[in-house]
Protein backbone atom coordinates (compact mmCIF):
# COMPACT_ATOMS: atom_id res chain seq x y z
CA UNK A 1 0.00 0.00 0.00
CA UNK A 2 1.20 3.47 -0.47
CA UNK A 3 2.27 5.65 1.90
CA UNK A 4 0.08 8.76 1.97
CA UNK A 5 0.96 12.21 2.80
CA UNK A 6 -1.59 12.50 5.63
CA UNK A 7 0.43 8.98 7.42
CA UNK A 8 4.19 10.33 6.40
CA UNK A 9 2.73 14.19 7.95
CA UNK A 10 1.72 11.99 11.08
CA UNK A 11 5.07 10.45 11.86
CA UNK A 12 6.42 13.96 11.05
CA UNK A 13 4.70 15.67 13.96
CA UNK A 14 5.21 12.74 16.33
CA UNK A 15 9.35 13.43 15.93
CA UNK A 16 8.64 16.73 16.33
CA UNK A 17 6.76 16.35 19.50
CA UNK A 18 8.88 13.52 20.26
CA UNK A 19 12.50 16.17 20.33
CA UNK A 20 10.55 18.00 23.29
CA UNK A 21 9.50 20.86 23.96
CA UNK A 22 12.33 24.26 24.51
CA UNK A 23 13.90 22.48 20.99
CA UNK A 24 10.80 21.71 18.97
CA UNK A 25 8.59 24.63 17.58
CA UNK A 26 5.43 23.66 18.11
CA UNK A 27 2.10 25.84 18.34
CA UNK A 28 1.69 26.05 22.20
CA UNK A 29 5.29 27.40 23.10
CA UNK A 30 4.86 30.14 20.17
CA UNK A 31 1.46 30.99 21.70
CA UNK A 32 1.70 30.78 25.79
CA UNK A 33 4.85 31.92 26.94
CA UNK A 34 6.65 29.14 30.21
CA UNK A 35 8.88 31.79 31.27
CA UNK A 36 5.49 34.24 32.43
CA UNK A 37 3.97 32.14 34.68
CA UNK A 38 0.33 33.22 36.22
CA UNK A 39 -1.21 32.02 39.58
CA UNK A 40 -4.26 33.56 39.93
CA UNK A 41 -7.54 32.77 41.95
CA UNK A 42 -11.03 33.50 40.84
CA UNK A 43 -14.23 32.81 40.46
CA UNK A 44 -15.45 30.86 36.91
CA UNK A 45 -17.91 31.88 35.23
CA UNK A 46 -17.92 30.20 32.02
CA UNK A 47 -16.38 26.23 31.11
CA UNK A 48 -16.55 25.50 26.46
CA UNK A 49 -16.15 22.49 26.11
CA UNK A 50 -14.56 21.52 23.23
CA UNK A 51 -11.82 20.52 20.17
CA UNK A 52 -8.93 21.01 19.98
CA UNK A 53 -9.09 23.19 23.32
CA UNK A 54 -11.58 23.46 26.28
CA UNK A 55 -11.79 26.86 27.56
CA UNK A 56 -12.62 28.56 31.21
CA UNK A 57 -13.53 32.00 32.43
CA UNK A 58 -12.97 33.11 35.81
CA UNK A 59 -13.45 36.73 37.23
CA UNK A 60 -10.03 37.60 39.81
CA UNK A 61 -9.75 40.56 41.32
CA UNK A 62 -6.46 42.74 40.54
CA UNK A 63 -4.20 44.32 42.75
CA UNK A 64 -6.35 47.51 41.99
CA UNK A 65 -9.88 46.15 43.26
CA UNK A 66 -10.85 45.72 40.03
CA UNK A 67 -12.25 42.61 38.15
CA UNK A 68 -10.72 40.92 35.21
CA UNK A 69 -12.35 37.90 33.68
CA UNK A 70 -9.42 35.69 32.65
CA UNK A 71 -9.60 33.07 29.68
CA UNK A 72 -7.74 29.86 30.10
CA UNK A 73 -6.92 26.95 27.68
CA UNK A 74 -7.19 23.59 28.55
CA UNK A 75 -6.88 20.55 26.70
CA UNK A 76 -9.13 18.60 24.09
CA UNK A 77 -12.20 17.37 25.49
CA UNK A 78 -11.25 14.08 24.88
CA UNK A 79 -8.17 14.03 26.42
CA UNK A 80 -9.59 15.85 29.72
CA UNK A 81 -12.27 13.10 30.15
CA UNK A 82 -9.15 10.40 29.44
CA UNK A 83 -7.35 12.37 31.93
CA UNK A 84 -9.91 12.21 34.46
CA UNK A 85 -12.37 14.92 34.08
CA UNK A 86 -16.14 14.90 33.38
CA UNK A 87 -18.38 17.24 32.40
CA UNK A 88 -19.05 18.50 36.26
CA UNK A 89 -15.13 18.93 37.13
CA UNK A 90 -15.54 22.48 36.64
CA UNK A 91 -18.62 24.72 37.30
CA UNK A 92 -19.62 28.20 36.75
CA UNK A 93 -20.09 29.34 40.87
CA UNK A 94 -16.48 27.20 41.61
CA UNK A 95 -13.76 28.91 43.23
CA UNK A 96 -10.51 27.63 41.66
CA UNK A 97 -6.70 28.50 42.01
CA UNK A 98 -5.10 28.30 38.66
CA UNK A 99 -1.21 28.14 37.61
CA UNK A 100 -0.25 28.61 34.00
CA UNK A 101 1.38 30.52 31.09
CA UNK A 102 0.19 33.75 30.08
CA UNK A 103 0.09 34.08 26.51
CA UNK A 104 3.04 35.82 24.50
CA UNK A 105 0.44 38.78 22.91
CA UNK A 106 -0.37 39.97 27.08
CA UNK A 107 -4.00 39.54 26.57
CA UNK A 108 -5.71 38.10 29.65
CA UNK A 109 -5.52 34.51 28.40
CA UNK A 110 -3.56 32.06 29.87
CA UNK A 111 -2.82 28.13 29.41
CA UNK A 112 -3.78 26.23 32.22
CA UNK A 113 -1.17 23.34 33.93
CA UNK A 114 -2.79 23.03 36.69
CA UNK A 115 -6.22 24.28 38.73
CA UNK A 116 -6.66 23.42 42.19
CA UNK A 117 -10.71 23.72 43.50
CA UNK A 118 -11.52 24.94 46.54
CA UNK A 119 -11.91 21.56 48.00
CA UNK A 120 -8.60 20.95 47.30
CA UNK A 121 -9.34 18.41 44.31
CA UNK A 122 -6.72 19.18 41.70
CA UNK A 123 -7.31 19.02 38.35
CA UNK A 124 -4.05 18.76 35.29
CA UNK A 125 -4.95 20.78 32.37
CA UNK A 126 -4.03 18.09 29.84
CA UNK A 127 -2.56 20.82 27.31
CA UNK A 128 -2.19 18.58 24.36
CA UNK A 129 0.94 20.29 23.26
CA UNK A 130 0.87 18.82 19.22
CA UNK A 131 -2.04 20.66 18.64
CA UNK B 1 -43.46 33.16 -13.88
CA UNK B 2 -39.47 33.21 -13.05
CA UNK B 3 -38.32 30.61 -11.41
CA UNK B 4 -35.64 31.15 -8.71
CA UNK B 5 -32.65 29.72 -10.03
CA UNK B 6 -30.24 27.68 -8.18
CA UNK B 7 -27.33 30.25 -9.31
CA UNK B 8 -28.93 33.25 -7.20
CA UNK B 9 -27.39 31.98 -3.92
CA UNK B 10 -24.13 31.97 -5.58
CA UNK B 11 -24.76 35.92 -7.17
CA UNK B 12 -25.71 36.89 -4.02
CA UNK B 13 -22.29 36.21 -2.49
CA UNK B 14 -20.51 38.14 -5.52
CA UNK B 15 -22.80 41.51 -4.77
CA UNK B 16 -21.34 43.18 -1.51
CA UNK B 17 -17.95 42.73 -2.92
CA UNK B 18 -19.17 44.85 -5.89
CA UNK B 19 -20.80 47.34 -3.20
CA UNK B 20 -17.62 47.81 -1.57
CA UNK B 21 -15.62 48.46 -4.75
CA UNK B 22 -18.42 51.04 -6.60
CA UNK B 23 -19.45 52.68 -3.15
CA UNK B 24 -16.99 52.19 -0.92
CA UNK B 25 -19.01 51.31 2.05
CA UNK B 26 -18.04 51.86 5.80
CA UNK B 27 -16.12 49.11 7.21
CA UNK B 28 -18.55 46.51 9.29
CA UNK B 29 -18.18 46.07 12.93
CA UNK B 30 -19.21 42.44 12.12
CA UNK B 31 -21.71 42.38 14.30
CA UNK B 32 -24.35 41.16 11.99
CA UNK B 33 -22.61 38.06 11.69
CA UNK B 34 -22.72 37.19 15.28
CA UNK B 35 -24.67 35.00 16.79
CA UNK B 36 -25.68 30.88 16.01
CA UNK B 37 -26.50 29.55 12.69
CA UNK B 38 -27.31 26.09 11.36
CA UNK B 39 -28.60 23.72 8.99
CA UNK B 40 -29.55 25.65 5.49
CA UNK B 41 -33.32 26.70 4.68
CA UNK B 42 -34.61 23.41 2.84
CA UNK B 43 -34.45 24.15 -0.68
CA UNK B 44 -32.95 22.34 -3.32
CA UNK B 45 -30.10 24.86 -4.06
CA UNK B 46 -29.52 25.32 -0.19
CA UNK B 47 -29.32 21.82 0.17
CA UNK B 48 -26.54 21.42 -2.05
CA UNK B 49 -24.58 23.61 -0.10
CA UNK B 50 -25.57 21.50 3.50
CA UNK B 51 -21.70 20.60 3.45
CA UNK B 52 -20.27 22.22 0.41
CA UNK B 53 -20.88 22.99 -3.21
CA UNK B 54 -19.49 24.55 -6.17
CA UNK B 55 -21.06 26.07 -8.97
CA UNK B 56 -20.14 23.65 -11.13
CA UNK B 57 -22.47 21.41 -9.27
CA UNK B 58 -25.27 23.50 -9.17
CA UNK B 59 -25.84 24.44 -12.58
CA UNK B 60 -25.28 20.57 -13.49
CA UNK B 61 -27.94 20.17 -10.86
CA UNK B 62 -29.90 22.80 -12.73
CA UNK B 63 -29.34 21.20 -16.14
CA UNK B 64 -30.50 17.66 -14.46
CA UNK B 65 -33.93 19.48 -12.86
CA UNK B 66 -34.70 21.16 -16.13
CA UNK B 67 -34.38 18.18 -18.75
CA UNK B 68 -38.25 16.91 -18.87
CA UNK B 69 -35.99 13.51 -19.14
CA UNK B 70 -35.08 13.04 -15.54
CA UNK B 71 -38.84 14.11 -14.33
CA UNK B 72 -39.36 10.01 -13.39
CA UNK B 73 -35.69 9.55 -12.10
CA UNK B 74 -35.65 9.77 -7.99
CA UNK B 75 -34.05 13.23 -6.64
CA UNK B 76 -31.50 11.83 -5.03
CA UNK B 77 -29.99 10.19 -8.60
CA UNK B 78 -29.98 13.74 -9.94
CA UNK B 79 -28.20 14.84 -6.87
CA UNK B 80 -25.61 12.39 -6.84
CA UNK B 81 -25.48 12.72 -10.33
CA UNK B 82 -24.73 16.74 -9.82
CA UNK B 83 -22.38 15.68 -7.47
CA UNK B 84 -20.68 12.81 -9.82
CA UNK B 85 -20.02 15.85 -12.15
CA UNK B 86 -18.61 18.22 -9.70
CA UNK B 87 -16.29 15.54 -8.68
CA UNK B 88 -15.16 14.50 -11.97
CA UNK B 89 -15.49 18.14 -13.95
CA UNK B 90 -14.33 20.35 -11.42
CA UNK B 91 -12.31 19.06 -8.61
CA UNK B 92 -10.55 15.85 -10.55
CA UNK B 93 -8.59 18.11 -13.00
CA UNK B 94 -7.02 19.97 -10.02
CA UNK B 95 -5.58 17.38 -8.33
CA UNK B 96 -1.77 17.21 -8.64
CA UNK B 97 0.03 14.00 -9.26
CA UNK B 98 0.60 13.51 -5.73
CA UNK B 99 -2.75 13.94 -4.39
CA UNK B 100 -4.42 11.54 -7.03
CA UNK B 101 -1.83 9.08 -6.05
CA UNK B 102 -3.98 8.23 -3.08
CA UNK B 103 -7.63 9.24 -4.40
CA UNK B 104 -10.36 8.24 -3.49
CA UNK B 105 -9.41 7.81 0.21
CA UNK B 106 -11.70 4.85 1.43
CA UNK B 107 -13.45 6.35 4.92
CA UNK B 108 -12.80 3.42 6.47
CA UNK B 109 -9.45 5.41 6.78
CA UNK B 110 -10.50 8.25 8.27
CA UNK B 111 -8.79 8.93 11.47
CA UNK B 112 -12.42 10.95 12.45
CA UNK B 113 -13.89 7.45 12.15
CA UNK B 114 -11.00 5.76 13.67
CA UNK B 115 -9.55 6.68 16.28
CA UNK B 116 -12.40 9.96 16.97
CA UNK B 117 -9.74 12.17 15.98
CA UNK B 118 -10.84 15.73 15.69
CA UNK B 119 -11.29 17.26 11.92
CA UNK B 120 -9.22 19.40 10.63
CA UNK B 121 -9.43 23.16 9.33
CA UNK B 122 -10.33 22.05 5.77
CA UNK B 123 -13.33 19.85 7.12
CA UNK B 124 -13.65 21.67 10.02
CA UNK B 125 -15.21 24.80 8.43
CA UNK B 126 -17.60 22.87 5.83
CA UNK B 127 -18.97 20.94 8.92
CA UNK B 128 -22.43 20.62 9.24
CA UNK B 129 -25.04 22.30 12.01
CA UNK B 130 -24.23 24.92 14.76
CA UNK B 131 -21.59 27.55 13.76
CA UNK B 132 -22.05 30.05 16.14
CA UNK B 133 -19.62 33.74 15.99
CA UNK B 134 -18.80 35.72 18.54
CA UNK B 135 -17.18 39.27 18.12
CA UNK B 136 -14.52 40.75 20.38
CA UNK B 137 -12.69 43.53 19.97
CA UNK B 138 -9.26 41.66 18.43
CA UNK B 139 -10.86 38.47 17.30
CA UNK B 140 -13.64 36.38 16.27
CA UNK B 141 -14.41 33.18 18.16
CA UNK B 142 -16.21 30.76 15.83
CA UNK B 143 -17.45 27.41 17.02
CA UNK B 144 -19.01 24.50 15.37
CA UNK B 145 -21.81 21.77 16.86
CA UNK B 146 -19.48 19.42 15.46
CA UNK B 147 -16.34 18.09 17.42
CA UNK B 148 -17.38 21.40 19.52
CA UNK B 149 -14.64 22.82 17.46
CA UNK B 150 -13.70 26.70 18.06
CA UNK B 151 -11.90 28.37 16.04
CA UNK B 152 -10.31 32.18 17.16
CA UNK B 153 -9.78 34.98 14.03
CA UNK B 154 -7.56 37.18 14.67
CA UNK B 155 -8.89 40.87 14.05
CA UNK B 156 -5.91 43.27 14.79
CA UNK B 157 -3.62 41.45 12.04
CA UNK B 158 -0.92 39.55 14.38
CA UNK B 159 0.59 37.49 12.14
CA UNK B 160 1.50 33.92 13.40
CA UNK B 161 4.74 33.77 15.58
CA UNK B 162 8.09 32.78 13.54
CA UNK B 163 7.84 29.82 15.54
CA UNK B 164 4.20 28.36 14.95
CA UNK B 165 3.86 24.98 13.75
CA UNK B 166 1.20 23.87 11.40
CA UNK B 167 -1.84 22.93 14.09
CA UNK B 168 -5.27 21.52 13.59
CA UNK B 169 -7.30 24.89 13.10
CA UNK B 170 -4.21 26.64 11.60
CA UNK B 171 -3.71 30.19 12.08
CA UNK B 172 -6.38 32.70 11.15
CA UNK B 173 -6.53 36.49 10.40
CA UNK B 174 -9.35 38.81 9.70
CA UNK B 175 -10.76 42.08 8.08
CA UNK B 176 -13.97 43.08 7.09
CA UNK B 177 -14.58 44.17 3.09
CA UNK B 178 -17.66 46.23 3.65
CA UNK B 179 -19.90 43.65 5.56
CA UNK B 180 -17.83 40.94 4.24
CA UNK B 181 -15.97 38.98 6.61
CA UNK B 182 -12.34 37.82 5.35
CA UNK B 183 -10.57 35.22 7.05
CA UNK B 184 -6.88 34.21 6.17
CA UNK B 185 -5.57 30.89 7.08
CA UNK B 186 -2.38 29.09 6.87
CA UNK B 187 -0.31 27.03 9.11
CA UNK B 188 -2.51 24.24 9.25
CA UNK B 189 -1.11 20.61 9.32
CA UNK B 190 -1.51 17.97 6.84
CA UNK B 191 -4.90 16.50 7.15
CA UNK B 192 -7.95 15.23 4.78
CA UNK B 193 -10.24 17.48 2.89
CA UNK B 194 -13.90 16.69 1.83
CA UNK B 195 -12.59 16.94 -1.86
CA UNK B 196 -11.57 13.37 -1.59
CA UNK B 197 -7.94 14.07 -1.47
CA UNK B 198 -5.19 15.22 1.31
CA UNK B 199 -3.71 18.40 1.97
CA UNK B 200 -0.01 19.41 3.10
CA UNK B 201 0.88 22.28 5.37
CA UNK B 202 1.16 24.55 2.77
CA UNK B 203 -2.54 24.98 2.31
CA UNK B 204 -4.45 28.09 2.60
CA UNK B 205 -7.70 29.17 2.25
CA UNK B 206 -9.65 32.54 2.41
CA UNK B 207 -12.79 32.54 3.28
CA UNK B 208 -15.82 35.28 2.53
CA UNK B 209 -18.93 35.18 4.91
CA UNK B 210 -21.60 37.02 3.83
CA UNK B 211 -25.64 38.23 5.18
CA UNK B 212 -27.18 38.82 2.02
CA UNK B 213 -30.94 38.91 1.77
CA UNK B 214 -33.05 39.32 4.63
CA UNK B 215 -30.60 38.12 7.16
CA UNK B 216 -31.89 34.72 7.35
CA UNK B 217 -29.08 32.92 5.43
CA UNK B 218 -24.97 32.85 6.03
CA UNK B 219 -23.36 31.89 2.82
CA UNK B 220 -19.28 30.94 2.74
CA UNK B 221 -17.34 31.11 -0.40
CA UNK B 222 -13.83 29.70 0.32
CA UNK B 223 -10.89 29.37 -1.92
CA UNK B 224 -8.71 27.10 -1.22
CA UNK B 225 -4.75 26.16 -2.80
CA UNK B 226 -2.06 23.64 -1.94
CA UNK B 227 0.77 23.39 -4.23
CA UNK B 228 0.78 19.78 -2.66
CA UNK B 229 -2.57 18.59 -3.83
CA UNK B 230 -3.83 21.31 -6.03
CA UNK B 231 -2.52 22.92 -9.50
CA UNK B 232 -4.94 25.59 -9.09
CA UNK B 233 -7.49 26.60 -6.22
CA UNK B 234 -10.74 25.31 -6.00
CA UNK B 235 -13.41 27.51 -4.63
CA UNK B 236 -16.09 25.57 -2.29
CA UNK B 237 -19.02 27.20 -1.05
CA UNK B 238 -21.52 26.77 1.65
CA UNK B 239 -24.78 28.31 3.40
CA UNK B 240 -26.32 28.24 7.07
CA UNK B 241 -29.58 29.54 8.34
CA UNK B 242 -29.90 31.58 10.95
CA UNK B 243 -30.83 29.66 14.04
CA UNK B 244 -30.90 30.81 17.49
CA UNK B 245 -33.06 28.45 19.22
CA UNK B 246 -30.00 26.40 18.64
CA UNK B 247 -27.22 25.62 21.32
CA UNK B 248 -23.89 23.42 20.86
CA UNK B 249 -24.58 20.30 22.98
CA UNK B 250 -21.97 18.35 24.47
CA UNK B 251 -19.37 15.87 22.39
CA UNK B 252 -18.10 13.57 24.35
CA UNK B 253 -19.64 10.14 23.28
CA UNK B 254 -17.28 9.33 20.36
CA UNK B 255 -15.94 5.82 20.31
CA UNK B 256 -13.88 4.34 17.90
CA UNK B 257 -15.99 1.86 15.58
CA UNK B 258 -16.20 -1.81 16.85
CA UNK B 259 -16.55 -3.33 13.56
CA UNK B 260 -16.32 -1.98 10.12
CA UNK B 261 -15.24 -2.96 6.46
CA UNK B 262 -12.93 -1.65 4.11
CA UNK B 263 -13.89 -0.65 0.86
CA UNK B 264 -12.58 -3.35 -1.02
CA UNK B 265 -14.28 -5.99 1.37
CA UNK B 266 -17.95 -4.27 0.75
CA UNK B 267 -19.88 -6.11 -1.78
CA UNK C 1 -23.74 -3.12 27.85
CA UNK C 2 -22.63 -3.95 24.05
CA UNK C 3 -20.26 -1.56 23.12
CA UNK C 4 -21.67 1.54 21.06
CA UNK C 5 -20.46 0.94 17.44
CA UNK C 6 -18.79 3.71 15.04
CA UNK C 7 -20.07 6.64 15.95
CA UNK C 8 -18.81 8.62 12.87
CA UNK C 9 -20.92 6.99 10.31
CA UNK C 10 -23.73 9.27 9.78
CA UNK C 11 -20.90 12.09 8.79
CA UNK C 12 -18.96 9.92 6.76
CA UNK C 13 -22.31 9.45 5.01
CA UNK C 14 -23.12 12.88 4.56
CA UNK C 15 -19.64 13.96 3.35
CA UNK C 16 -19.77 11.82 -0.47
CA UNK C 17 -20.33 14.52 -2.41
CA UNK C 18 -23.41 12.20 -4.56
CA UNK C 19 -26.26 13.40 -2.09
CA UNK C 20 -25.00 14.86 1.22
CA UNK C 21 -28.48 14.04 3.26
CA UNK C 22 -29.06 10.73 1.23
CA UNK C 23 -30.18 8.00 2.92
CA UNK C 24 -28.26 5.63 0.14
CA UNK C 25 -24.58 6.60 0.86
CA UNK C 26 -21.73 4.55 1.75
CA UNK C 27 -20.71 3.11 5.14
CA UNK C 28 -17.69 1.30 6.19
CA UNK C 29 -20.15 -0.13 8.95
CA UNK C 30 -23.88 -0.60 7.47
CA UNK C 31 -24.85 -1.80 3.97
CA UNK C 32 -26.46 0.99 2.24
CA UNK C 33 -27.85 -1.42 -0.02
CA UNK C 34 -30.30 -3.89 2.33
CA UNK C 35 -32.84 -2.43 4.61
CA UNK C 36 -34.44 -4.82 7.49
CA UNK C 37 -36.87 -3.93 9.92
CA UNK C 38 -37.08 -4.83 13.68
CA UNK C 39 -40.22 -4.29 15.88
CA UNK C 40 -38.97 -3.98 19.96
CA UNK C 41 -39.18 -2.16 23.36
CA UNK C 42 -36.58 0.43 23.96
CA UNK C 43 -34.61 0.18 26.72
CA UNK C 44 -32.24 2.92 26.36
CA UNK C 45 -32.40 6.18 24.29
CA UNK C 46 -28.60 8.06 24.18
CA UNK C 47 -29.27 11.52 22.51
CA UNK C 48 -26.04 12.00 22.49
CA UNK C 49 -22.68 13.11 19.77
CA UNK C 50 -21.43 12.54 17.43
CA UNK C 51 -24.67 9.88 17.22
CA UNK C 52 -27.35 8.96 18.91
CA UNK C 53 -28.40 5.31 19.99
CA UNK C 54 -31.73 3.16 20.28
CA UNK C 55 -30.97 0.09 22.43
CA UNK C 56 -34.03 -2.66 21.64
CA UNK C 57 -34.86 -5.61 22.84
CA UNK C 58 -36.33 -7.79 20.14
CA UNK C 59 -37.98 -11.17 20.01
CA UNK C 60 -37.19 -13.26 16.77
CA UNK C 61 -38.78 -15.96 15.45
CA UNK C 62 -37.51 -18.39 17.43
CA UNK C 63 -38.88 -16.49 20.69
CA UNK C 64 -35.50 -15.89 21.77
CA UNK C 65 -34.66 -12.36 22.69
CA UNK C 66 -32.14 -10.53 20.87
CA UNK C 67 -30.55 -6.62 21.95
CA UNK C 68 -30.50 -4.70 19.09
CA UNK C 69 -28.11 -1.49 18.77
CA UNK C 70 -29.46 1.12 16.58
CA UNK C 71 -27.73 4.29 15.63
CA UNK C 72 -29.25 7.62 14.54
CA UNK C 73 -27.61 10.97 13.79
CA UNK C 74 -26.60 13.23 16.88
CA UNK C 75 -27.89 15.22 18.90
CA UNK C 76 -26.42 17.96 17.07
CA UNK C 77 -28.44 16.88 14.38
CA UNK C 78 -31.62 15.75 15.77
CA UNK C 79 -32.23 19.15 17.35
CA UNK C 80 -32.33 20.64 13.54
CA UNK C 81 -35.61 18.73 13.20
CA UNK C 82 -36.79 19.33 16.79
CA UNK C 83 -36.29 16.01 18.71
CA UNK C 84 -35.30 15.79 22.43
CA UNK C 85 -33.81 13.31 24.70
CA UNK C 86 -37.36 12.53 25.67
CA UNK C 87 -38.47 11.85 21.31
CA UNK C 88 -37.83 8.74 22.21
CA UNK C 89 -38.92 6.70 25.50
CA UNK C 90 -37.85 3.70 27.50
CA UNK C 91 -40.29 1.00 27.40
CA UNK C 92 -42.37 2.62 24.21
CA UNK C 93 -42.49 -0.31 21.45
CA UNK C 94 -41.10 0.66 17.91
CA UNK C 95 -40.78 -0.67 14.52
CA UNK C 96 -37.58 -0.12 13.21
CA UNK C 97 -36.05 -0.07 9.60
CA UNK C 98 -32.58 0.38 8.96
CA UNK C 99 -29.49 -0.28 6.83
CA UNK C 100 -27.83 -3.71 8.35
CA UNK C 101 -24.32 -4.02 9.29
CA UNK C 102 -22.05 -5.49 6.67
CA UNK C 103 -21.06 -8.76 9.59
CA UNK C 104 -24.76 -9.28 10.38
CA UNK C 105 -24.14 -8.44 13.86
CA UNK C 106 -27.68 -6.82 15.48
CA UNK C 107 -26.98 -3.53 14.86
CA UNK C 108 -28.16 -0.84 12.64
CA UNK C 109 -28.27 2.75 11.15
CA UNK C 110 -31.80 4.20 11.55
CA UNK C 111 -34.05 5.21 8.37
CA UNK C 112 -37.59 5.33 9.61
CA UNK C 113 -38.85 4.70 13.18
CA UNK C 114 -42.57 3.85 13.82
CA UNK C 115 -44.44 4.19 16.87
CA UNK C 116 -47.50 1.67 18.17
CA UNK C 117 -49.69 3.99 17.08
CA UNK C 118 -48.70 3.56 13.61
CA UNK C 119 -47.25 7.37 13.62
CA UNK C 120 -43.60 7.81 12.30
CA UNK C 121 -40.88 9.89 13.82
CA UNK C 122 -39.46 11.68 11.45
CA UNK C 123 -35.67 12.21 10.82
CA UNK C 124 -34.12 15.74 10.08
CA UNK C 125 -33.19 14.58 6.82
CA UNK C 126 -35.95 13.04 5.71
CA UNK C 127 -38.13 16.36 6.10
CA UNK C 128 -35.81 17.97 4.30
CA UNK C 129 -35.64 15.05 1.72
CA UNK C 130 -39.89 15.70 1.73
CA UNK C 131 -39.45 19.66 1.58
CA UNK C 132 -37.49 19.09 -1.91
CA UNK C 133 -39.28 16.81 -3.41
CA UNK C 134 -42.22 19.50 -2.78
CA UNK C 135 -40.15 22.08 -4.61
CA UNK C 136 -39.19 19.75 -7.42
CA UNK C 137 -43.15 18.80 -8.20
CA UNK C 138 -43.38 23.11 -8.20
CA UNK C 139 -40.85 23.49 -10.64
CA UNK C 140 -42.16 20.56 -13.06
CA UNK C 141 -45.69 22.16 -12.61
CA UNK C 142 -44.62 25.56 -12.95
CA UNK C 143 -42.02 24.01 -16.59
CA UNK C 144 -45.12 22.52 -17.64
CA UNK C 145 -47.10 25.42 -17.72
CA UNK C 146 -45.54 27.63 -19.89
CA UNK C 147 -45.29 25.14 -22.61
Amino acid sequence: MRASLLRSLTIAGLLVVAAGPGKAHHSFAAIFDREDPVNLMGTVTKVEWGNPHTWFYIDVENEDGDVENWAFELGSSNHLLRRGWNRNSLQVGHVVTVVGSRERAGGLIAAARTLTLSTGESLFGAQDESQ
Amino acid sequence: MTRRPLFLSIVIIQLPLLCVSTLARAQSDGSHLEGMWSDPPRTLADSQCYVYCTDAGLSRLEELLDDPANDDRPLNELTRAAGGYQREQYFRPRFTAAALENYPRDPADDPGFLYCEPWGFAKQIFSPHQLEIRHFDDRIEMRYGEWEARRTVYLDGRAAPDDYAPSLLGWSVGHYEGDTLVIETSSVRGNLTFMGIEHSDQLTAVERYTRPDDGQRLLLSATLDDPWGLKQPVVMKKVWSWAPEQEISPYEDCKPPTEFSRREDRP
Amino acid sequence: MKPRQTLLLGLLTLISAEGVYSHHARSPVYDASRSVTVEGLVTEFNFYNPHAMISLDVTDDTGKLVKWSIELPGRLNLTVGGWTDDSVTVGERVAITGNPTYTGSSGMWLERLIRADGSELLLPGTERSNALEDERRRRIEERDQQN
